[in-house]
């Protein structure tokens, strides 16, 4: 089988080809809040922390669990990070939009983390993922709440100039 | 061992990052930091376990320094070497650092050869290296586009 071929297209094909197209949708039509290079940054950084995650803890020795058909790299587990994408972005933008304090930041994670887990919960039921080897949901929530606390410093820091000015 | 010594590598490798002069904008440097990481994890997925040109050690340590070694060195050396041919004033001094870098990385993976961090099947430094110039092109053009298109933005250092 040759690299980024697909097995068959099927329900998590099907899911992502939906999926895709509404999150960019939704992306485009709120109002724009953030400069365009924040938003692609925010973009890119779920992106490349999906793709991190599932090519450190989903493959090679860990092996915790497949995404799409198979282990392999195919060309829909690179459409699903298009999918992952957006999100980043609508959580920072919610962020700002309801401008959350430093003391209710917590409590917003956590919230987005139950969302995840809910988005997490449809992609196993469409097998776009699928776990294996002992893994479950609660190892998922340890990583999104890590991962969304080191989105928000990203952000902080990327609206940051060297000198600890804010742009 | 090996992982005690690109822990070691990797920390003088952000401190010089993170310490020496430079010409990249914070948002200009996380840019490329990322595409290239994207990129990379999908080679390295690509020529070690879906063509198994590169075997990697199924030790714990020696597979966390691969980890080590494909997200944080793979990525960061284009970067720094880019900052760095912007302050190159002459022809030789930017011939000298393609030609450092190159030495770095066949360096670099000599060393995870030797330390047992994966292995070469069918697959060479040379291989190597042409992948992480192509890394360097990439950084350099990559950087022309970001400061074209987000140059109204102003972003500050």
């Amino acid at each position: 089988m040759s690299i980024f071929a697909i097995d068959r297209f099927d329900e998590n094909e099907w899911f992502l080809t939906i999926g895709v197209p509404l999150v960019y949708l939704i992306l485009f039509s709120l109002p724009k809040k953030l400069p365009s290079s924040i938003t692609l940054l925010l973009c890119i950084w779920a992106f490349t922390v999906s793709k991190f995650c599932d090519f450190t803890f989903g493959g090679g020795l860990f092996d915790y669990y497949d995404i799409n058909d198979s282990p392999r790299y195919c060309l829909y587990d690179l459409v699903s990070y298009f999918f992952y994408a957006p999100f980043s972005y609508f959580f920072i933008y919610i962020y700002e939009q309801w401008r959350i304090k430093p003391l209710w930041a917590p409590v917003y994670i956590l919230g987005w983390s139950g969302i995840a887990l809910a988005i997490e919960r449809l992609l196993l039921v469409f097998h776009v993922v699928t776990y294996k080897n002992g893994y479950n949901m609660f190892f998922s929530f340890v990583i999104y709440v890590f991962s969304q606390s080191l989105t928000i410093w990203f952000y902080k820091w990327l609206l940051q100039t060297k000198t600890g000015r804010s742009s | 061992m090996a992982l005690a010594i690109f822990m070691l590598l990797s920390w003088a490798l952000v401190s010089l990052f993170l310490l020496l002069p430079s010409k990249l904008k914070r948002r200009e440097s996380v840019f490329l930091f990322l595409v290239l990481l994207d990129i990379n994890i999908s080679v390295f997925w690509i020529t070690g376990l879906e063509m198994k040109k590169i075997t990697l050690s199924e030790q714990v340590p020696e597979y966390l320094t691969y980890l080590l070694y494909r997200t944080l060195f793979v990525p960061l050396l284009p970067i720094m070497v880019t900052n760095w041919l912007s302050f190159c004033r002459f022809l030789l001094q930017k011939l000298l650092l393609w030609i450092g870098f190159g030495i770095a990385f066949a360096l670099l993976e000599k060393w995870c050869v030797t330390l047992k961090v994966f292995s070469f099947n069918g697959w060479n430094v040379f291989d190597s290296l042409v992948i992480y110039y192509l890394y360097l092109l990439i950084a350099i053009y990559l950087l022309k586009w970001f400061r074209r298109t987000f140059a109204e933005e102003g972003i500050r250092p």
